[in-house]
């Protein structure tokens, strides 16, 4: 076949390039990499959003309650206007620990011996639980930053190897033939790389931001596990 | 409601999917319109590789041959070049320039058919080979013969091409081609008119004869009955004959020594040696023989120096920095042609005046004398453009 007539032949599927003319050109495999690629960056930006709001609405609690629990406010008080509302990080792990306590005293003050180590245990399980709340979902940051440039590549590879099968069917070497079944190929790497970058840097980001609140928590619950072991032994001795 | 109520209660607690899928429209959308076509690279032209060609070179591949019967309206290159290429199939023009080719001269028929139609001539070979045996024969196998032979050997290899013809005895060895050569017997006539039509169909009968008899039985056979008898130069003469006078021959055999004089030599010489057109002033340009830039130069100085004696400076010739270009049209006996024309223009102060008095000094001094030597070149210098460097009229 003449050269010409193919590239004019090819033209008329080949000539625009837009996004979506790649995308419906290309092998069925290639598209499925496309969407799923796609349905993963969708995915990524939610979480990172959500996240995002998240951990700022966490700091902006944490900030509020250290304001109020180093105000000198009675501890008693505090618990009340708390316990019966839903709370989120520091809040969370006093009202747990003032639980303990509470709960300790209601007995006529019979469990006072071991009340200081189950209050921290209260305490580190509630900062576990509070940590997995706020990192949960940052797994799929990582493994979509991780793959998303394989599963492109994936992609690419495919489509290249279909291109390559159409040109030996064709039997014409011509850019113009080659060149549309390469660039839907590589769009497919577009689109993981697309997907992947903003994963990865987002992961890195909302990881440490969630480190960091664990580490306050943490803080939190060691000054509050004090605080409380003191009263213990004053009771006590008293 | 609920349904609703849910909707909105999670789209408030969790805004990321919401605001992630209107973000992921908005890309692609943007994307659309971004890349809704790729913008094409300019045109890039693709590059062709081009010999680049001297206008003597082209000149002596285009040039004319004296012995010519007919000046063809589309001059072909000389078939001697051609032949050497034969075996690679070159263009006639890359051909011609082999100069070592001559060793196969019997090739050189075998070209210029092999262009055409290579595959015709070769059954045309095995049915015109006895002809051509004989004499082919005579020259190479049987030494005693050589008297009778000879003569035909000469006679033929001449008209074809000089070149080719004196090299074709060293080149027996190439036998093999004859067959081709022996085709190209019946379709001389289109060989011919690229070349020159006469000596074209005369080489090709030699050659056949002394290539054919090696290879083919049928032409062994051949040669072997006739080659004895010298009517052999005869038929094929003959036989060309309708298409070639055999008187033509003796001239192409005349040409044919010259050029291998200048297949020996080089090109160049070889042109000027066979060089001309039949027609003086000829129809095509093309088949006149070139001046070399040497002889160029010796001319423009002669006309300068012949100029000189008529000229008288103007005021003013020394601050004239541009120097005029005076386009002389001469005759074959040196006299003007046509009024000389100051063929550039400047803003020097006395240019003109120094143009119009070198103008009047080149219609005074004519006739001009050009040597002998370059006559054949008339083609070439009758229309003179002269740098008339006013540092050449001071002096």
């Amino acid at each position: 076949m003449n050269p010409a007539e193919v590239t004019q032949a090819a033209l008329p599927h080949a000539g625009g390039g837009s996004l979506l003319e790649l995308f419906w050109q290309a092998h069925i495999v290639v598209k499925l990499v496309m969407l799923g690629l796609i349905a993963a960056s969708v995915w990524c930006w939610a979480i990172i959003v959500d996240k995002s709001l998240l951990y700022a609405r966490t700091r902006r609690a944490m900030d509020r309650f250290e304001e109020v629990f180093w105000s000198g406010q009675s501890l008693d008080e505090l618990y009340r206007s708390l316990h019966n509302r839903p709370t989120q990080g520091l809040a969370t792990l006093f009202t747990a620990a003032m639980r303990e306590w509470k709960r300790s005293f209601e007995g006529g003050g019979r469990s006072m011996a071991s009340l200081s180590q189950r209050i921290d245990k209260v305490l580190d399980v509630s900062i576990q639980r509070e940590t997995e709340r706020l990192e949960a979902r940052l797994l799929v940051l990582a493994t979509v930053g991780a793959s998303a440039p394989f599963i492109g590549l994936f992609g690419t590879v495919w489509g290249i190897m279909t291109a390559f099968q159409s040109i030996a069917a064709s039997k014409n070497t011509s850019l113009a033939v080659v060149a549309p079944g390469i660039a839907e190929a590589l769009f497919a790497t577009a689109i993981g790389l697309f997907a992947a970058i903003p994963a990865v840097i987002a992961y890195n980001k909302l990881q440490a931001e969630a480190a960091k609140a664990q580490g306050r928590m943490e803080t939190f619950a060691d000054e509050f596990s004090a605080i409380l072991s003191r009263q213990i032994d004053e009771r006590v001795a008293a | 409601m609920t349904v609703k109520s849910a909707i909105l209660r999670f789209v408030k607690r969790e805004p990321g999917l919401v605001a992630s899928g209107t973000g992921h429209a908005a890309i692609l959308v943007a994307g659309l319109v971004a890349f809704s076509s790729a913008t094409p690279f300019a045109d890039q032209q693709e590059s062709v590789a081009v010999e680049l060609m001297s206008a003597s070179e082209f000149g002596a591949m285009m040039r004319g041959d004296k012995s010519a019967k007919e000046v063809k309206p589309d001059p072909k290159p000389r078939a001697d070049k051609v032949a050497e290429v034969a075996e690679e199939k070159p263009v006639p023009g890359e051909a011609a320039r082999d100069v070592p080719a001559p060793p196969s001269r019997p090739q050189v028929l075998p070209d210029p058919k092999a262009v055409e139609t290579p595959p015709p001539p070769q059954q045309q070979a095995k049915v015109e080979p006895t002809p051509e045996p004989p004499k082919v024969e005579p020259p190479k196998v049987e030494p005693p013969k050589p008297m009778p032979k000879p003569e035909p050997v000469k006679a033929e290899p001449p008209k074809p091409e000089p070149v080719k013809e004196a090299e074709p005895k060293p080149e027996p060895p190439k036998r093999p081609e004859p067959p081709k050569q022996a085709e190209t017997k019946p379709e001389p006539p289109k060989p011919e008119p690229k070349k020159v039509e006469a000596p074209k169909p005369e080489p090709q009968k030699p050659e056949p004869k002394k290539q054919e008899p090696p290879k083919q039985d049928l032409a062994k056979l051949i040669e072997s009955s006739e080659p004895k008898a010298k009517p052999q130069p005869a038929k094929p003469a003959e036989q060309a004959s309708s298409k070639f006078n055999p008187s033509d021959i003796q001239k192409l055999l005349q040409s044919k020594e010259k050029a291998q004089n200048a297949a020996s030599t080089g090109h160049e010489v070889s042109r000027t040696a066979s060089a001309g057109t039949r027609t003086g002033a000829g129809t095509s340009n093309t088949n006149a023989p070139k001046l070399s830039m040497a002889q160029r130069d010796a001319i423009g100085r002669l006309l300068k120096e012949q100029i000189q004696r008529c000229f008288s400076a103007p005021p003013g010739v020394e601050q004239v920095k541009t120097s005029p270009i005076v386009r002389v049209e001469l005759s074959a006996d040196g006299s003007l042609a046509a009024s000389p024309k100051v063929a550039n223009s400047s803003d020097d102060p006395g240019f003109r005046s120094y143009a119009e008095s070198l103008r009047r000094a080149i219609l005074r001094c004519a006739p001009y004398h050009i040597p002998a030597q370059y006559a054949p070149f008339m083609n070439d210098w009758r229309d003179l453009n002269i740098v008339a460097d006013p540092q050449d009229f001071l002096g």
